[in-house]
């Protein structure tokens, strides 16, 4: 070889081998790049809509959407450890219904684990926070998006809390050093009350009254979750402040005027009785309403291509204490006539009536229904308000009784009668029984119960009752039930930072 | 004219010719056939036949004929009309050469671990890949398949696999660039194929295999080495007249590990105790007289969704060869119509390899294949409810119904219409469409005999298309008024490299090569995808998909690229033919790092010592070969992560639809890690081979121990943060240590028979011996610890009637017994203690509470893998027989737990295992499966040894049998023609009772077969 060739290819050969290598995905948005706009801005809330998405039947999602329609969904879960949903599945489902789990035992723990696993999205949303806030974009922009992603993180910290109590929570310094490990205790109580007011109270100021987009953070969902906060956290009267400001936006909010059962139809999505919900398309995998297929049974017929999977029912013992004539039972069948024409009794179905909560869409592809899901509706104002009037030492008569009359009308009932509104504690029995009526299904009554101090003790009803016909063997349970236990790989993790909740 | 006649006279005496006749055999006086027989300085040749015997007319009187065989020193005589020679068995009888990366070496000289396979060896009858073949040929090199399907997906397994990385696959010099599979985006997709760059290839196209092992031989291809690699050698063009060779086969496959489910009757009545069982009594379906009436055994679906499976393969190849160019062009067609009906794989190459001499000094070649891959994939996998694939859906769906319904629409399940209807599954189109070209070309340059100059460039481009359609006769096609799904996938790579060998003896003794080199590698990949659904007809497939009414399909589309650069370096000196060194050395970069960090450099060093040429071993006859070898080297491993950036994406599964629009959100992705470094393995290899008898009985033992540190880890973060991994080099340390023995013998060698056995077993242990010092052990793992090591709670029968335990809460009679062996250490305020390492401490006293305190190690399932192979011959005669296997394993029975402990299944019409009725129950309490009270029991049966068994396995692979027509027969016209049969898989020897202990994996695993075939080899 001749050597001007050899020098050639020796410079080649150092041209190309100096060069940095670099490597390209077309995928991936650099940091440099994105909270620049207020396009990048709205992308960035928007993803923190994701968490509290209804998704897929049986969490084909790595975690279970907050709202989805499996044993991983806050609203079953709320629902099925009650008096209100039973399920005709067995096995897991009896588990829940029967309260037969400790802070080790029973294949619920799934359940918990995925539902704990939610709470770094309060890191997640107190980043964007700061990455919003640091942003160039002009502040008056910057104000709307800060008040959706403050109220979203406070609507997730009022889930971790109903479920769990206080959760850790990663302040700034801790966020900035993401590699270093710090092993965080749970937040006090008191903290937990800062964090959460510091969040809404923010996001109150900042968001308009109405969302641009139903299913969007404004004032009243963000109002709503507060109330919601304090009235678990008995502070009854910072409560009934927020009760009052929620029932003053009436006019923007409303009772349904039409019946009660066509407030969750697909015809009247978006109706002013909906403070909050989560918007259905089918198109989008994640925001689709399984729910009524999994209450729906398979030979119920109504919707030609659509498919019930015949689980989830309202037990019968809680169908059976409503009052004759009540409209709420619209959608509640106690017998049906089958696709082959034969009539299903209530002989024939073990566990419950069959609830359809937002009827049957004709349109239902599958187990694909078009129904928004129902987070928060006004009626729960109104039902809040006269509660919170009376435990922060109010009269039962006048304002408080009409507020619950106005929903027993709207349900075709009539007034409260003599004996509810003979005494506070009478009243705010009536109320719960009320409460349940009004929200079955919708995931409230977990939490009016543990308020109420009951939750265990139905618990312990069902089972001793279950017991003695059917000599299952449950064991009975205590208090611990009125937090669920935080699963041990999370103590485990924070080498026992984290304490388990009591008596578990 | 005096002059000019005695000129012509002597022209005519130096033209008298005689005709040469004569017999070659080799010392023991046996015939050698097929030797070749030439007059030197002419065209002029011939070989042996059957008896040694050889004629060659018209040869010139006093010329010199010359007599060569392989493996014999050549000899040369004096023509003469009768001749007798006798060979020589040539010293360098088994110095084969081996390809060992850049380069290729005497295998006598070798000092590394390598193992070579030469292709005549392997049966190929009904293998689709190479990969296939190879199983167990190898000691260290592990393969196995993990499903049975045709073209289905091969682990291959270096040494234990510790690296975690696939093996590099080199094809005549040029690294394949990795493929991956494609997912269909929808609930359906075929099992894992095998994506190993094995499956392009013909088999017979391949001359020989090499296996790199240890590092102190692979580091020659530094960071893609840390698998091993898998060096490839395609046939040439030879010299000579140009010869035709055909090879085609065909093969019948039958179902054979199929698990037995119910009939429909045993359905019937085991469905109306479970109703008992549960205490439900009054939901039971079937009256006494429906069950006695019922009317045959049921839908049996297996055999409704499977078929005989067939394999057709057609071979040709043509070489051909001048003086200067040589070539070699093949075409092979392989097609495998699977078990599962509508299941099949179809593959054709072509393959065009040229070598070309312009003069002495200057030599170019070109390597081009083909590879065209078809498959028709039927859903698989483990999916259950609405998901279920096909598999799945045949074992369990309802008996008692036929397959199609009095409308002649397929049948549903009448408890739970959810369920597919097995046969309905067929109705899906699923084709995923594969075609790569891989061609490659050299220019050497040789300007003096001891130097070198090659470079090369290749290209290595994949288009895969995968096509989908689900119609509205499927459950899945009707909620969606169909569904169809288009992908495609492309990849590329390019490499380019020069290199330079320089090779020189100085004074007789010093032998020294010496190669240099550099290397460039660009890789890009990108793709696109639709899903869509609701489609107005089904008949156009997923071939009209404008025609969807779907609001917003499912699209996607990314592009990415990479590179990588490599400096090369090594030196092989060997003194007096005896001592052996070898260093070589790779600067590797790659653009998975951050710039600071590209480079990385990975040196090896070996050593060998032939002792038999030692004078004080060399006239012992029996000995034959011995040598010494040992070995060092490290590789790197840039890692599959690529986490040097932090980035934010779209999030990928949508799920926000504010006022019922779909809308993207964009969250953060990747916590970027610059200083994300290298990963190195390093090896220690010491090797000793022997050989005895004129190697007749050889050995080759390879003791090793490789370490990989800084390993490329997601390290989990508190998962408080809002992302909650990130990419590091871990401080964990993970070490391999084993043996791998390979035995040849030649038991029996003579004139007319010859057997010869082939021995490869490896051991092996995988463990982590250092932790991160963030790492908190569960309380029963040990700071280092076996891989291979299962944990798990033991077990003692069941809950039996009557019986009750304290850490078994929720336990019924019929449950599993688990055990309560151990508790926690608590201190005053209730707390558990943990130990220094962070472990909660145990009291080593039950404690009435069943949790992780109570894990043991269960067993070992580290394989031992095992083969044997013998072939035999017989005059024309030649036969096979190879088994192969793991000596040790234990696996879960995964068929037998979803059937048992969900047995609950059965009401609402899933059929179960015939297992089933030996559950406890209360009228058979000595059943030894757990009753309906397992589920409710809380507790998981897989962390149990409940349900695994043991499952070592040896599978008879092939037995085979084979003739070779005498080419006499076909007056020469026919070089070679071969027939033979093979049977395949034809039994398999283990205690495990689930499906195939190799291929059986999940609860929907494709059924493996056996096979016979027959087939022929043709060449002229």
């Amino acid at each position: 070889m001749k050597p001007y060739k050899i020098a050639l290819l020796g410079l080649m050969l150092t041209m190309l081998a100096a060069c940095d290598l670099e490597r390209e995905d077309f995928t991936e948005i650099y940091e440099d790049n994105f909270f620049q706009t207020e396009t990048d801005l709205k992308l960035a809330v928007d993803g923190l809509y994701y968490d509290f998405n209804t998704g897929d039947w049986y969490g084909t999602d790595v975690l279970g959407g907050v709202f989805c329609a499996d044993y991983n969904g806050y609203q079953v879960m709320s629902d099925l450890t009650t008096d209100v949903m039973w399920c005709n599945w067995g096995w897991e489902s009896d588990e829940m219904y029967f309260h037969q789990w400790t802070a080790t035992t029973g294949t619920i723990q799934k359940q918990f684990w995925n539902m704990f696993a939610h709470y770094n999205y309060m890191s997640k949303a107190r980043n964007t926070i700061r990455r919003i806030e640091a942003s160039p974009v002009e502040q008056s922009v910057k104000d709307k998006y800060l008040g959706e992603a403050h109220a979203l993180r406070g609507w997730m910290g009022l889930f971790l809390y109903d479920m769990f109590g206080p959760v850790p929570i990663a302040p700034d310094n801790v966020l900035d050093n993401p590699e270093t490990f710090v092993y965080l205790p749970r937040l006090t109580d008191e903290e937990y009350d800062e964090m959460m007011e510091e969040d809404l109270l923010a996001a109150i100021s900042l968001l308009p009254d109405m969302p641009e987009e139903r299913g969007r953070m404004a004032k009243g969902p963000a109002r709503m979750i507060l109330l919601k906060y304090y009235m678990i956290r008995g502070q009854f009267e910072k409560a009934e402040k927020i009760a009052r400001d929620l029932y003053a936006m009436q006019g923007q909010y409303d009772l349904f005027a039409g019946e009660y059962a066509d407030i969750f139809s697909v015809a009247n999505a978006g109706n002013n009785e909906v403070i909050l919900c989560r918007p259905i398309n089918i198109d989008v995998s994640n925001a689709v309403n399984y729910f009524t297929a999994e209450c729906m049974p398979e030979d119920m017929p109504g919707a030609p291509n659509g498919e019930g999977w015949g689980g989830y029912v309202m037990a019968w013992d809680f169908y059976d204490t409503f009052e004759a004539g009540d409209k709420r039972l619209a959608n509640v069948y106690a017998s049906y006539t089958n696709n082959t024409g034969e009539t299903v009794s209530r002989q024939d179905m073990t566990y419950g009536a069959v609830a359809l909560k937002y009827g049957i869409d004709p349109q239902m592809q599958g187990g694909m229904s078009h129904n928004d899901i129902v987070v928060y509706r006004y009626s729960d104002v109104l039902l809040s308000l006269a509660e919170l009037i009376v435990r922060n030492g109010g009269p039962v008569s006048g304002e408080a009784t009409d507020l619950v009359n106005r929903v027993r009308t709207r349900a075709g009932l009539g007034n409260l009668d003599a004996t509810a509104t003979a005494s506070p504690e009478a009243f705010l029995d009536a109320i719960l029984l009320e409460r349940g009526h009004e929200f079955w299904f919708e995931g409230l009554r977990r939490q009016d119960l543990i308020r109420y101090g009951k939750y265990v003790e139905y618990a312990n009803d069902r089972i001793d009752k279950i017991n003695a016909s059917e000599g299952r063997g449950y064991f009975n349970v205590d208090d611990s039930h009125n937090r669920m236990p935080i699963p041990a790989d999370f103590i485990n993790e924070s080498k026992s930072a984290i304490k388990q909740n009591p008596l578990y | 004219m005096a002059t000019m006649a005695a000129v012509a006279l002597t022209a005519l005496y130096a033209l008298a010719q005689i005709t040469v006749s004569g017999v070659v055999t080799d010392e023991q006086g046996e015939p050698l056939i097929g030797a070749s027989v030439a007059e030197v300085g002419t065209q002029h040749a011939n070989a042996t036949d059957l008896d040694g015997k050889f004629t060659l007319k018209n040869v010139a009187e006093g010329a010199t004929i010359r007599v060569s065989y392989v493996g014999y020193t050549a000899q040369e005589q004096t023509a003469a009309t009768q001749m007798t020679f006798v060979l020589k068995a040539s010293a360098a009888v088994m110095d084969e050469v081996v390809v060992v990366g850049y380069g290729s070496m005497k295998k006598s000289n070798l000092s590394g671990a390598v193992s070579s396979v030469k292709a005549d060896e392997l049966p190929t009858a009904g293998s689709a890949s190479v990969g296939e073949m190879l199983r167990g040929r190898a000691a260290g090199m592990n393969i196995t398949s993990s499903s049975a399907t045709p073209g289905g997906a091969l682990n291959i397994a270096i040494r234990g696999g510790l690296s975690g990385q696939k093996p590099l696959v080199v094809i005549d010099g040029v690294p394949q660039a990795p493929a991956s599979n494609m997912s269909s985006g929808t609930i359906y997709g075929g099992a894992a194929k095998d994506n190993s760059g094995l499956i392009n290839l013909n088999p017979n196209d391949i001359e020989s295999i090499d296996v790199l092992k240890d590092a102190s031989a692979a580091a020659i291809y530094g960071s893609d080495a840390s698998g091993g690699v898998i060096l490839i050698t395609t046939k040439r063009g030879k010299e000579g007249k140009p010869e035709v060779t055909y090879s085609g086969s065909v093969a019948f496959s039958r179902i054979k590990d199929a698990p037995e489910f119910m009939n429909a009757r045993d359905f019937m009545i085991t469905q109306n105790q479970v109703f008992d069982e549960l205490g439900r009594s009054s939901e039971k379906r079937w009256t006494q007289a429906q069950i006695d009436n019922f009317v045959g055994e049921g839908t049996d679906w297996m055999d409704e969704v499977t078929r005989t499976g067939v394999v057709n393969e057609h071979n040709l190849s043509v070489t051909a060869g001048g003086k200067h160019t040589r070539s070699l062009f093949s075409v092979s067609y392989y097609n495998h119509e699977g078990l599962v009906k509508n299941n099949s794989m179809n593959r054709l190459t072509g393959r065009l390899n040229v070598d070309h001499e312009f003069s002495k000094k200057v030599k170019a070649g070109v390597n081009s294949s083909f590879t065209q891959l078809k498959y028709n994939d039927v859903p698989m996998g483990d999916a259950r409810q609405q998901n279920s694939a096909v598999i799945y859906s045949a074992m369990t769906f309802i008996p008692t119904v036929p397959v199609y319904d009095e409308n002649g629409d397929y049948s549903t399940n009448p408890f739970r219409n959810l369920y597919p209807n097995p046969v309905s599954l067929l109705e899906i189109t699923d084709q995923t469409t594969s075609r790569s070209l891989y061609v490659s070309g050299y220019l050497e340059y040789k300007p003096w005999d001891f130097l070198s100059i090659r470079a090369t460039g290749g290209v290595d481009i994949n288009w895969t298309q995968a096509d989908q359609y689900s119609p509205r006769t499927t459950l899945h096609g009707a909620t969606l008024n169909g569904e169809a799904s288009k992908q495609n996938a492309n990849a590329q790579m390019n490499l380019v490299n020069i290199i330079a060998n320089f090779n020189k003896t100085f004074a007789d003794i010093h032998d020294l090569s010496v190669m240099a080199g550099w290397e460039y590698k660009k890789s890009s990949w990108n793709g696109m995808g639709i899903v869509a659904n609701d489609f107005p007809f089904d008949n156009a497939l997923m071939n009209n998909m404008g025609a969807s009414q779907q609001e917003k399909p499912n699209i996607s589309s990314y592009r990415g690229t990479n590179e990588m650069a490599s400096w090369i370096g090594r030196v092989n000196y060997v003194l007096m033919d005896k001592y052996i060194l070898t260093a070589n050395v790779r600067v590797d970069g790659s653009s998975n790092f951050s710039p600071e960090h590209q480079w990385g450099v990975f040196p090896g060093v070996s050593a060998a010592w032939k002792i038999n040429e030692e004078e004080w071993l060399r006239d012992k006859q029996w000995l034959s070969t011995l040598k010494l070898r040992a070995g060092w080297g490290q590789t790197g491993n840039a890692g599959n992560l690529t986490g040097i950036n932090t980035y934010y994406s779209v999030m990928s599964s949508p799920a926000w639809a504010p006022g019922g629009h779909a809308t993207n959100g964009v969250s953060m992705a990747k916590l970027g890690n610059p200083n994300l470094k290298w990963e190195t393995l390093t090896d220690i290899n010491i090797g000793i081979d022997a050989g005895f008898f004129q190697n007749r009985l050889q050995f080759n033992i390879d003791a090793y121990q490789r370490t990989r540190s800084d390993v490329i880890l997601s390290k989990e973060l508190m998962s408080y943060q809002e992302i909650t991994s990130i990419d590091y080099n871990s401080q964990e340390k993970y070490r391999s240590r084993g043996i791998d023995i390979g035995i040849h013998s030649v038991n029996i060698s003579n004139r007319d028979f010859e057997w010869s056995t082939d021995l490869n077993v490896s051991f092996y242990k995988n463990e982590t011996i250092t932790r991160d010092p963030d790492f908190i052990p569960a309380p029963y793992q040990p700071m280092q610890q076996d891989w291979g090591a299962v944990y798990g709670w033991k077990t003692d029968g069941l809950v039996q009637q009557g019986q009750s335990y304290a850490h078994l809460p929720s336990s019924g009679a019929g449950a599993i017994k688990y055990l309560d062996v151990n508790g926690y250490v608590l201190d005053a305020n209730g707390e558990r203690m943990r130990d220094s390492d962070g472990r909660y401490m145990l009291s080593g006293e039950p404690d009435g509470l069943l949790d992780e305190a109570d894990m043991v190690e269960l067993f070992n399932s580290t394989p031992i893998p095992f083969s044997i192979n013998n072939t035999f011959r017989w005059k024309n005669w030649d036969a096979n027989i190879y088994i192969y296997g793991s000596l040790r394993g234990r696996k879960i029975n995964d068929v037998k737990l979803q059937s048992v402990y969900g047995v609950q299944d059965i009401t609402y019409g899933i059929n179960v295992l015939t297992d089933v009725a030996n559950r406890w129950r209360p009228g058979n309490p000595y059943g030894d499966m757990p009753g309906v009270a397992e589920a409710s029991s809380g507790f998981n049966p897989s962390q149990s040894d409940f349900f695994y068994e043991n499952a070592w396995y040896l599978r008879l692979d092939n037995v085979s049998i084979g003739y070779t027509f005498p080419s006499k027969l076909f007056k020469d016209k026919i070089k070679n023609l071969r027939l033979y049969a093979a049977a395949r898989n034809i039994a398999v020897f283990t205690p495990y009772k689930g499906m195939d202990p190799e291929t059986g994996n999940g609860i929907g695993a494709y059924p493996n077969n056996f096979s016979v075939a027959v087939g022929l080899d043709l060449k002229f």
